[in-house]
């Protein structure tokens, strides 16, 4: 069986600079039973940096290999206008993804675009699916701005005509970004004014999973990525949201994904595909929800077909 | 099953882990062979710490994200203890 990851990131400061994790630890700081002393905090940030430094995706591709992931997409974020002073520009934050594309067919590109750059965003944007082979927009509302802004819209008029999908962030994320336009419904009305272009709700199979449900539900072009289920594994909560959403026809609707580098200290991507086919042999999903949710709905979202990375989409 | 002997940093780990297991087992109950997340029901915070509290109790650097991603059971714990303390 095919298996595709629809949510992964390049694991390098250009990338997913130094401010994100600093927001992160803090979180994780505040949210532990304790205080930790300063060589723990101290210790605690170089860890989380640590996740961070696989900038030619060597880790990434070995573990795919373990786990039996054939693709992953990677997923541009344009940091350049909430992040200040960051090392490379979001031109060349796209260039280092298509370095990586032209090296490896392991891996699909997102371009990500602030829709605050104006025209030269956008021009951007269309240079990245045109002459780069980028295949979708990743839109990240954390970074201040709703996926129903109506500065997006001309890129959604270009995944229109191509037939690009869009992934839009939900539920909170780094505390230095904001989370006012995170919630599932901002995408509403992009949703509505966009019927052909398939929307899909980063982690809101898990996180806000029932407004995003519902949204999936009654949508149909929204769907619903499953990163960062690992938390919910954890907690022991994850098997009763899958639940959720297959009592509610979802299961063409939901998407396998793993938000590499994020929850590396938890399990390998090995780990991760097999909590997805152990539900299967738990009973809680047919041989065919398994294969949907591993590539076949992503597959159907990016015209590939079940053994090559062709596509008679994006090109 | 024959007991293996633990060292002074395996006892200690043993020990913290007894304390933030949220199954009530106590020490003597605690075995090498249990998952840290599925028997223990070690959570994600409750792991963080124990790395956290591992290293400061052996007073150096122990793990890596790759060995940390590794760990699954008690046991996977005392070898990174026992290769690397």
């Amino acid at each position: 069986m095919m298996i595709i990851d629809c949510h992964c990131h390049i694991a390098s400061r250009t990338v997913l600079p130094p401010q994100f994790f600093d927001g992160w630890l803090s979180t994780v700081k505040a949210q532990l039973p304790s205080n930790l002393d300063a060589a723990q905090a101290q210790r605690m940030a170089e860890l989380l940096r640590e996740l961070n430094e696989d900038p030619q995706s060597v880790k990434l591709i070995a573990e795919m290999e373990s786990a039996g992931i054939d693709l992953a997409v990677l997923l541009v974020i344009d940091f350049g206008i909430v992040y200040k002073d960051l090392p490379i520009t979001i031109e060349e934050v796209h260039l280092e993804h298509k370095r990586l594309l032209d090296r490896s067919n392991r891996f699909i590109a997102f371009s990500g675009v602030d829709p605050r750059r104006g025209k030269e965003g956008l021009e951007l944007f269309e240079k990245a699916v045109t002459d780069w082979g980028f295949r979708g927009l990743k839109i990240y509302a954390p970074c201040g701005f709703s996926p129903s802004d109506k500065r997006l819209f001309p890129f959604y008029e270009i995944c229109s005509a191509r037939n690009l999908p869009v992934l839009t962030h939900v539920g909170p994320s780094s505390a230095t970004l904001s989370f006012r336009h995170t919630n599932p419904l901002g995408v509403d009305t992009a949703a509505l004014n966009f019927p052909n272009v398939n929307f899909i709700l980063g982690h809101a199979g898990v996180t806000l999973y029932k407004q995003g449900g519902l949204l999936a539900q009654y949508r149909p072009n929204i769907y619903l990525d499953l990163s960062g289920f690992q938390a919910e594994v954890g907690r022991g909560y994850f098997r009763n949201i899958l639940k959720w959403h297959l009592s509610r026809g979802l299961s063409r609707k939901l998407l396998f994904g793993t938000d590499w580098p994020i929850h590396r200290f938890f399990g390998s991507q090995q780990r991760w595909v097999n909590e997805i086919r152990n539900c299967e042999a738990a009973g809680l999903l047919s041989a065919e929800d398994t294969e949907n949710i591993l590539s076949g709905n992503m597959r159907s979202l990016l015209g590939i077909t079940a053994r090559s990375n062709d596509t008679n989409s994006a090109k | 099953m024959t007991q293996i002997a633990l060292n002074e940093n395996q006892l200690a780990v043993k020990q913290m882990l007894s304390g933030l297991c949220q199954k009530n087992l106590n020490h003597n109950e605690l075995q090498g062979e249990m998952k840290l997340f599925e028997d223990l029901g070690v959570d994600s915070l409750q792991f963080i710490r124990l790395i956290l509290e591992i290293e400061s109790s052996v007073g150096r650097k122990v793990f890596d994200v790759e060995t940390i991603a590794n760990l699954k059971t008690v046991n996977d714990l005392y070898d990174v203890l026992e290769t690397k303390a």
